[in-house]
């Protein structure tokens, strides 16, 4: 099992915001870009211990008889999730809020559109119960 | 760590950007100062657009998206 060391992610947020609050008074856009790539890194970060987390999600799926396609499903939703927070965070500290709005709508309408398969089953399911 | 060094020379962009700015404010060429802010803003997309790039393609791995 490999994660990132805590101690080593949390200094690197510490001296950031240090640099940011310097930065944001002075030049905002160049905080913006900062900020931004400072989330990435520690997406990437968080990569390498999620896919381990997913694995093991997988494999108690597997013993539990739960197929992998409604799994699939729910780890797209967990992605887009992530990828939507990024965004809209971001624009949120940039004082975009309303941008910020619109990819949460956007991320949402997506899920939607992705959990399909899952609300057909589950509604198929009811109406058998029903019938 | 790795991938830390991107953070340093972003930090390093945008501080020189903020100096070369100001100084050029003081000498009166605001037009001078604005071309260099854009430009700091450009180098440094340039620097990110990589970090991001390779955050899309672990997450479409990882993911299935």
């Amino acid at each position: 099992m490999s994660y990132p060391n805590p101690y080593q992610i949390l200094g690197l947020c510490l001296a950031v915001l240090v640099l940011l609050v310097v930065l944001r008074k002075e030049r905002p856009e160049m905080a913006l870009v900062l900020s931004l790539a400072t989330g990435v890194l520690l997406f990437l970060y968080l990569l390498a211990p999620l896919g381990q987390a997913f694995r093991i999600l997988r494999d108690l799926g597997a013993r539990a008889g739960v197929g992998a396609e409604p799994l699939g499903i729910v780890l797209k939703i967990v992605g887009l999730a992530y990828l939507a927070e990024l965004g809209s965070s971001l624009a949120r500290d940039a004082g975009e809020s309303a941008l910020a709005a619109k990819v949460e709508l956007l991320a949402k309408v997506t899920m939607v559109v992705v959990s399909a398969p899952l609300i057909a089953g589950v509604a198929e399911t009811l109406a058998g119960i029903l019938r | 760590m790795w991938g830390a060094e991107i953070i340093w020379q972003l930090a390093g962009i945008g501080i020189l950007v903020a100096v070369i700015y100001s100084v050029l404010k003081q000498a009166g060429r605001d037009e001078l100062a604005w071309v260099v802010t854009l430009g700091g803003v450009a180098v440094a997309l340039l620097l990110v657009i990589r970090l991001i790039n390779e955050l899309f393609q672990n997450v479409r791995a990882m993911f299935g998206l």
